[in-house]
């Protein structure tokens, strides 16, 4: 009797899983994903760590760096979708305030425990016996940078959901493909050259190159023209369409009623 | 609204509006306290003195002092919905939007919110769009109804007013209820309406209705003397009372005046 319970519960969660098709699909994907991330990390890394890594001093100043800097990326791009959650947008709308000012404000506080997470990481890194060599000016380009560019792209991503309401494919590929390709982990250089082409489409492998050069190597702006302009032209290119959709979903939403609307 | 374009002018608007939606959790932090859930729109408002503002409409809408500091997923559905009802308040707001205000709330705060809409919470001036299936409610509160069909009005009337909109023949009509053993003699006294100034009537089970000219009360009585001549036993004897929600069913119907 109480196996056939069981059975009734496999089933009914089974039959809801099955009916969200894109997250079954990504859940395998993302799973296969994690999987070759963590692969890669274990073989390759420990192998072949000395001509990639010694530039940037040690694997664990590496590491320290992607993973740190990995949360402010991540919380950049789902920045501009939380604060339009449609439990709280329509009552954030109601209230005298610019949109600007709604966004900034329901994102402040997870951008202070960001920054509280990453002075942690570093500490804690320094304590390992983690070496920085930091120059102010590029590190604070690179932040500025990286965040400009994932609020573009998040903001693409929460104009699609206003929209559709359901799960949209920026924010994915962003935030799975770019654990795996970006260089959070270990250098895009380890994996297989025609995966390589993956990392480079992606803005993350950019900024944090220019992350770990700025602040592991000290190096000026000067010296890193070619990830500076390109991450240049990208924020000022992906932060304007970005903001074009992020503005009209909205209107479209609210013409037609479905600002609450999950 | 107020003066003020509702799409150029939608900050001005927003600082004058106070909203109570129909799912009134939205908008809320569950684990906040009920006075913390508030301060935070207090100061969203820019509200001098956002604390003292906050116990005030706490108190308006008779939230407790006790049940200020509990977690928001802590409250009952009654209390949630005045916590809701002060945060549309909260502002001082020159015109309320109140949907469904009343869904939740027990019976004996239903009676003081009638009281608090009809006072228009304080403030003379105010001016409230209530939104309701509560059609109690619209009768006791409400200045002017509007009724919605299909996301269209079908009527926009002030309350009085409306009951004019259904057929003269029912708002005017007198009802005589007679006990069921003088069911066949309320047929014969039929036959002599005639007699009498009638101009209207029908009979549903042990009652007859009827309509006489100008809806005199002279007339009706004489039909009232008439039964109890023919010795029908008369239960009762009335002037028909429409209400609201008969009015409001008869127009949904299209049972509507050509006026």
């Amino acid at each position: 009797m109480q196996a056939k319970r069981f059975l009734g519960f496999l089933y009914i969660d089974f039959k809801e899983w099955l009916a969200y098709n894109y997250e079954l699909f990504f859940w395998l994907l993302n799973t296969v994903v994690g999987a070759f991330t963590y692969a890669f990390l274990g073989t390759y890394v420990t192998l072949y760590e000395k001509e990639l890594i010694v530039k940037y001093g040690s694997f664990l100043s590496f590491l320290i760096v992607g993973m740190a800097y990995n949360y402010i990326i991540y919380t950049s791009l789902m920045a501009p979708r939380m604060a339009i959650n449609p439990w709280n947008l329509m009552w954030r709308l109601l209230i005298p305030a610019r949109l600007y000012e709604i966004i900034i404000g329901s994102v402040l506080f997870r951008y202070l425990i960001g920054i509280f997470q990453f002075l942690t990481y570093f500490a804690v890194a320094i304590l390992f016996g983690a070496k920085f060599n930091i120059d102010p000016i590029s590190t604070l380009t690179a932040i500025i940078l990286g965040v400009a560019v994932m609020w573009g792209l998040g903001m693409i991503s929460a104009g699609i959901q206003v929209i559709t309401k359901r799960w949209d494919p920026v924010t994915w590929f962003l935030t799975m493909l770019g654990e795996l390709f970006s260089g959070v982990w270990f250098p895009y250089q380890l994996l297989p050259e025609p995966l390589q082409y993956i990392s480079l489409i992606l803005p993350q492998t950019y900024i944090l190159e220019m992350l770990r050069r700025a602040m592991l190597r000290a190096e000026p702006l000067t010296l890193m023209m070619d990830q500076l302009i390109p991450l240049v032209l990208s924020a000022l290119i992906i932060v304007s369409i970005g903001y074009f959709i992020y503005m009209k979903s909205i209107e479209y939403a609210k013409e037609r009623g479905t600002v609450g609307e999950y | 609204m107020l003066g003020y374009d509702v799409i150029k002018e939608s900050l001005e608007v927003r600082k004058r509006i106070g909203v109570l939606p129909e799912d009134s959790r939205r908008g809320f932090g569950w684990r906040l306290t009920a006075f913390e859930n508030l301060l935070f729109y207090a100061y969203a408002y820019l509200l001098p003195n956002p604390k003292e503002r906050v116990k005030e409409v706490l108190k308006l809408v008779k939230l407790e002092e006790e049940h200020w500091d509990k977690w928001y997923q802590r409250l009952s559905q009654g209390m949630k919905q005045k916590l809701a009802l002060a945060r549309a308040l909260l502002p001082n707001p020159s015109v309320v939007f109140l949907d469904e205000p009343t869904k939740g709330l027990d019976i004996m705060f239903v009676a003081k919110f009638r009281e608090m809409v009809r006072n228009k919470f304080g403030d003379e001036d105010r001016t409230i769009f209530l939104s309701t299936h509560d059609l109690r409610l619209v009768e006791e509160t409400y200045d002017r109804v509007a009724i919605i069909n299909k996301g269209k009005i079908v009527a926009i009337k002030p309350v009085n007013e409306l009951k004019n909109l259904v057929p003269s023949n029912i708002r005017n009509s007198y009802v005589l209820e007679v006990d069921p053993k003088s069911t066949s003699r309320l047929n014969d006294l039929v036959s002599k309406l005639k007699e009498l100034d009638v101009g209207w009537y029908q009979v549903d089970n042990h009652e007859l209705e009827f309509l006489v000219k100008d809806g005199s009360l002279e007339v009706a009585n004489e039909v009232l003397k008439m039964a109890i001549n023919n010795n029908v036993l008369v239960h009762s004897f009335h002037k028909k009372e429409i209400d609201i929600e008969e009015v409001i069913m008869r127009i949904l119907r299209g049972e509507k005046n050509a006026s």
